[in-house]
């Protein structure tokens, strides 16, 4: 492996926050349609039915990362994963059981994310690891580490992990 | 490759580039880096210290207790950003000074109003405090100097703090 290889990240620039998520991590891109949506019990997990798709459920995750922070753009997109972790897809399996009384089958969920995003290639090089005492923890939360630029940095972000403890501090 | 892997690349990179840090020796005298926060002199033992830095620009940590105020950027490299102020008296600051300290593994500073210099006290003007005798255990002892008292961090025990707290 060579550090000055690049890697494709996802960039979204949701103000004041710069994030990158890895994009293999992201199976598709879908345009926000209110039409869509099915209930809005929780304004934090929703149910997404695009046209001749399956329920999808969608956090507002970004809104979790800073909760007093107000909401991001209207102009949103959602970004879909597939979870790879079964005990990931139990939790999330349960908490639309409980919030929705709906039984959903795929391993799929959405990121609601505003539409300020583009793909950057970034060099592993550039990419600088949390440091000692809080890294365990926000590891575990999905903020695996940071681009440090002059006036700004990206977060670096797992979906799946961030939106598994999102789950599980909704359930407490 | 997926961030699993992606992660642990660089993870190796980094330990290999880890130095020893020299420390700083000490004879009769100790030397201390004293700064002050609400009209209060608080001091280091200067071998903890690395650098006073300067900087506007103080980034957001999500998912951590109130005193770990954010992320700064030193030369390109993130450092955890405690507010002392918050840690001893549950009130935060809002300065651009910070104490760097010279702890590679763990790229801590310290978040303080002012420092105000590097000196030098004989042992014998030092008086040391048992844990039961310090606040929180987080000071180790007192400067008696004839203008004022200066506390000095009890460094492990705070940054214990943290690590308890990030469990």
């Amino acid at each position: 492996m060579t550090w000055n290889k690049s890697y494709s990240f996802a960039q979204l620039d949701c103000e004041p926050y710069n994030f990158i998520l890895n994009q293999s991590q992201i199976a598709k891109i879908i345009l926000f349609d209110q039409s869509s949506l099915v209930k809005t019990k929780n304004e934090m997990v929703f149910l997404y039915k695009p046209e001749g798709s399956e329920f999808l459920p969608v956090m507002d995750l970004f809104n979790y990362w800073d909760q007093n922070k107000n909401q991001i753009s209207d102009n949103q997109c959602i970004f879909s994963m597939t979870i790879q972790d079964p005990k990931k897809q139990l939790l999330f399996k349960r908490v639309i059981k409980i919030l929705y009384k709906i039984d959903i089958s795929i391993p799929n969920a959405g990121i609601l994310a505003p539409s300020h995003f583009s793909f950057v290639d970034i060099k592993l090089d550039d990419i600088k690891l949390l440091p000692g005492l809080v890294k365990n923890r926000l590891e575990r939360r999905g903020l695996l580490g940071l681009v440090m630029n002059e006036q700004n940095i990206l977060y670096w972000i797992d979906l799946e992990k961030m939106a598994y403890f999102f789950l599980k501090d909704m359930m407490r | 490759m997926n961030n699993s892997e992606l992660l642990q690349t660089i993870e190796n990179k980094e330990a290999t580039g880890l130095q020893n840090i020299s420390s700083v020796s000490s004879e009769d005298s100790l030397k201390f880096v004293i700064f002050s926060m609400k009209e209060k002199l608080y001091s280091l033992p200067a071998e903890m210290v690395l650098e006073i830095f300067l900087t506007d620009n103080i980034f957001y940590i999500p998912f951590c207790p109130l005193y770990v105020s954010g992320f700064i950027n030193r030369y390109g490299e993130p450092y955890t950003v405690i507010d002392l102020l918050a840690l001893l008296e549950n009130e935060k600051q809002n300065t651009r000074k910070f104490i760097i300290l010279r702890r590679k593994e763990s790229q801590i500073a310290f978040m303080v109003e002012d420092v105000i210099d590097i000196l030098s006290f004989p042992k014998n003007k030092i008086l040391w405090m048992s844990p039961k005798e310090s606040e929180g255990g987080f000071f180790s002892g007192v400067i008696q100097d004839p203008s004022n008292d200066i506390f000095i961090l009890q460094l492990d025990k705070i940054l214990q703090r943290l690590e308890n707290d990030m469990e």
